[in-house]
């Protein structure tokens, strides 16, 4: 590895004049500056192994983009400037940025990059080579004024360092399966726009302060999430993780629906504000807020056993199904209030294919209060259920089973006939 | 607008702060807003003034959506 040291003169650098070694730095190299180094601009697209900036106090502008294989030191008393280069880091290293501002920013390939101080990017901010890398970034932050754009495919970025969107731009990824994995924050006074689905996962997300413009997004979350984003809404959210925890430390906020593909438990002092579509066989465990779930909108339970668990119940303004393809069991917590306030019903059932809603704990009943109807349900059958705190709920062709304030309208297994009494003046039109 | 901290706690890596921002309006709204793994005071107040420009943002484009439906309004009934 040879060493390039920037000259008095400075210069281009793809110029052999601006080195003092009098050849232009190339993959392999090291290049350093001196107190009395001269101005050096990036003029074309450039590499080389490492850069260290001690000592160096003129301007570094950037006119193109340089690669870098190692350590990248920049310093206090240097000057950036230029606004199209982007500082490229291909190999695990550590990256001082010395307070300056890059204009561009990218890790290019599956690397550990660790962070010396708080490093600020005006530009885009790129993680990934548009492969499927798995990127680790450590210690300190980053904040991105720009566009965080993620090119990982399906690998992750984790570590330690603090992420910031802090300036207007883009949040993409090119890629949902990969999933960024630091923790991430929204502070800005500027406008961050969710592009697509992005991907969210084993991290704190927070938002601060910023418009966030969310028009067809969806906010995509795995495993072990923490999520403070009260301030804003998000639009559509969803998770497939089972067995995961979702830390809600203030409410969740969406316009859209909150997709849920597996069995999670849901904890904080935040609540589920917003459309819940539950998609598979799964136990939810509220832990969170006062009620787990609490919104206006509709709760809709899968075609498939559901069980609602933990020590929070819900608030919802419709609670239905989907249609059922076979009998479905949805379990509800005794010691829990479930609460529909709206309408209750159901999806499609048939005689053979009916929907049960039981208590947890047979013999024991639940709470599930319909503050207003329509109550009205088609082959359901409740079993330790009590609504006596709402309106009576209909269910036609139902077993009710130690269940208050339910009437089956036409039980199971009756022939179906209807009688008419009355003083046999019969029907009129 | 001006802005006055109402508290400020602490729970694990977040700072949440109780504002009240008075808009341009005279309006007043409190929200809290947490700040993650703040640095130092000053990154709470860039956190706290950031959403002062976010909030007063909201408030503009809430009366500006009224004022287009109104106009909007009266455009129908020509």
């Amino acid at each position: 590895m040879a060493t390039r040291t920037i000259a008095n003169g400075g210069g281009n650098f793809s110029a052999a004049g601006t080195w003092v070694e009098g050849v232009a730095p190339i993959a392999g190299d090291a290049c350093v500056a001196t107190a009395t180094s001269g101005q050096l601009t990036i003029d074309v697209a450039s590499a080389c192994t490492s850069i260290d900036f001690t000592n160096y106090v003129n301007t570094l502008t950037w006119n193109a983009d340089l690669t870098t294989a190692g350590t990248t030191k920049f310093v206090a008393g240097m000057t950036m400037s230029g606004t199209v280069g982007t500082l490229v880091l291909s190999a695990t290293c550590t990256l001082t940025s010395g307070g300056k501002t890059l204009p561009n920013y990218k890790i290019s390939g599956s690397i550990t990059v660790t962070y010396a101080d708080a490093a600020r990017v005006s530009g885009t901010t790129t993680l990934g080579a548009n492969a499927n890398n798995t990127i680790v970034m450590t210690a300190q932050s980053l904040r991105c004024d720009g566009n965080l754009t993620e090119q990982h495919g399906t690998g992750t970025v984790t570590g330690t360092c603090n992420v910031t969107l802090g300036g207007t731009g883009t949040w993409s990824t090119n890629n949902t399966t990969g999933s960024l994995r630091t923790n991430l924050t929204i502070n800005t006074a500027g406008t961050v726009t969710v592009s697509g689905t992005v991907n969210y996962s084993t991290g704190t997300l927070t938002y601060t302060a910023g418009t966030v413009v969310v028009t067809g997004s969806t906010l995509f979350f795995g495993t072990t999430v923490t999520l403070n984003t009260s301030g804003m809404n998000w639009e559509a959210i969803s998770h497939s993780s089972s067995g995961a925890t979702f830390t809600l430390n203030s409410d969740l906020n969406f316009t859209g629906t909150f997709t849920i593909g597996g069995g999670s438990t849901y904890a904080g002092t935040g609540e589920i504000k917003g459309n819940v579509t539950i998609s598979a066989a799964s136990t939810h465990t509220l832990n969170n807020g006062t009620n787990g779930i609490n919104t206006t909108g509709t709760l809709t339970l899968p075609n498939a056993a559901t069980t609602f668990a933990g020590s929070k119940g819900f608030s919802v303004g419709t609670m239905t199904t989907t249609d059922l393809t076979a009998s479905r069991i949805h379990t509800l917590t005794f010691g829990n209030t479930y609460t529909v306030n709206t309408l209750l019903k159901n999806g499609s059932v048939s005689n053979s294919i009916r929907q049960a809603i039981k208590s947890s704990s047979a013999g024991s009943k639940v709470v599930l209060t319909v503050v207003a109807g329509p109550a009205d349900l088609v082959y359901c059958d409740p079993t330790d259920i009590d609504s006596s705190g709402g309106v009576q709920v209909f269910t036609h062709r139902g077993t009710v089973a130690t269940s208050t304030n339910w009437t089956a309208t036409i039980p199971t297994g009756s022939a179906g006939a209807i009688k008419f009494a009355g003083d046999g003046g019969g029907f009129v039109g | 607008m001006t802005y006055k901290i109402l508290s400020v706690e602490a729970s694990d890596e977040t700072v949440t702060t109780t504002v009240c921002y008075t808009l341009a309006d005279g309006k007043t709204i409190t929200v809290d807003i947490p700040h993650f793994s703040p640095a130092s005071d000053a990154d709470v107040i860039e956190g706290i003034q950031n959403r002062e420009v976010t909030e007063q943002r909201r408030a503009d484009a809430t009366v500006n959506a009224s004022k287009v439906a109104e106009s909007l309004k009266a455009s129908l009934s020509k």
